[in-house]
């Protein structure tokens, strides 16, 4: 059984708050957040609460998000948030501190292989609701994926080791 | 993991997600130039290309080639896309073309000149006399006709 401090909870209602404001506030498109800190919770606290706490977020985002209802698509975005959370309990295995530099350039080729699977999965369910070839979905896509790509592999690149700094004060570790 | 190893592994995802957006990218605009190409491919059976000739009466002669309309467009609708200076008269049996360029139609009692369309007869290798008014006689693709402006007695 999974126990959590008081601290913890309230560190998670507090992100998944972040998330959701983020995600439901009007911006450019496919830019958000959620990925970034989706993953780190994995890196600090296991695959198993990022991804529930990515699934969560996104759960919300179909109903409320400012381009409109998921739908049916809804289950694809919170299947490809849980491997981003997922991927985060792999990575905190061979996360190493021995440059920054090198930290930093890892998160952000891991930031944009991650989005790039996410939009995949997207994409794909896209596909499949819609009765359209994947690869034709995907190529449609191309244009939002690598907005959504570029500005994950920023985020990741410059913002992951600054907000693992801040969680790592957190939890004490 | 050794660092030659984590290296190794980090390039090649780098060189994984380059390729994947590469390809995708390359599909996106490859989808692009065909629904671009579909596109003007329709669009080229709605347009027609005609040549018209401009006879003032007086040696000069202007030929407007491959003029392109809108299937469907009239002699008349090929003369005010080659120019806005036009005057004309409508009735029962069409339109009366009385002026183009600032050439104006001259009638006096049994004379006079005015402006009178051709077209293009390929099977007689003639000019043959417009049979209806320009507004009523529906331009064939690659079509050549002419506007002339002639003295005529009766």
């Amino acid at each position: 059984m999974i126990t959590r401090t008081t601290r913890q909870l309230a560190l998670f209602s507090v992100l998944i708050a972040t998330c959701l404001g983020v995600q439901l506030s009007p911006r450019p498109g496919n830019v958000e957040f959620t990925s970034l800190i989706t993953f780190t919770l994995g890196v600090f606290f296991g695959g198993v609460i990022a991804g529930m706490f990515g699934a969560s977020v996104m759960f919300v985002n179909g109903f409320l998000s400012p381009w409109g209802l998921a739908g049916m698509n809804m289950p694809f975005q919170m299947a490809g948030m849980i491997i981003i959370g997922v991927a985060g309990g792999i990575y905190r295995r061979y996360r190493t501190d021995e440059s920054s530099h090198r930290f930093c350039a890892e998160a952000a080729i891991l930031g944009a292989f991650l989005t790039l699977i996410f939009d995949l999965i997207t994409n794909s369910g896209y596909a499949i609701l819609t009765s359209i070839p994947i690869f034709l979905a995907f190529f449609a896509g191309m244009p939002m994926s690598v907005i959504h790509v570029f500005s994950n592999t920023v985020f990741f690149g410059f913002a992951f080791t600054p907000l693992s700094n801040v969680l790592q004060r957190f939890v004490g570790r | 993991m050794s660092l030659r190893k984590r290296t190794f592994v980090f390039v090649t995802l780098a060189l994984l997600v380059w390729s994947m957006a590469a390809t995708g990218f390359a599909g996106y605009y490859y989808t692009q130039y065909t629904n671009v190409k579909k596109a003007f491919e329709e669009s080229e059976s709605l347009i027609i290309q005609i040549d018209i000739l401009m006879d003032y009466g007086n040696g000069t002669r202007i030929w407007h080639n491959q003029t392109m309309l809108v299937a469907g467009s009239t002699v008349f609708d090929a003369l005010l896309t080659i120019t806005n200076d036009v005057q004309f008269q409508t009735s029962a049996f069409g339109v009366f073309v009385t002026s183009i360029n600032g050439v104006e139609n001259v009638a006096e009692d049994t004379t006079g000149f005015a402006w009178l369309w051709y077209y293009w007869d390929a099977e007689k290798s003639e000019w043959t006399s417009g049979p209806v008014g320009a507004d009523q006689y529906v331009l064939n693709p690659d079509g050549v006709i002419a506007w002339c402006y002639e003295g005529y007695s009766f």
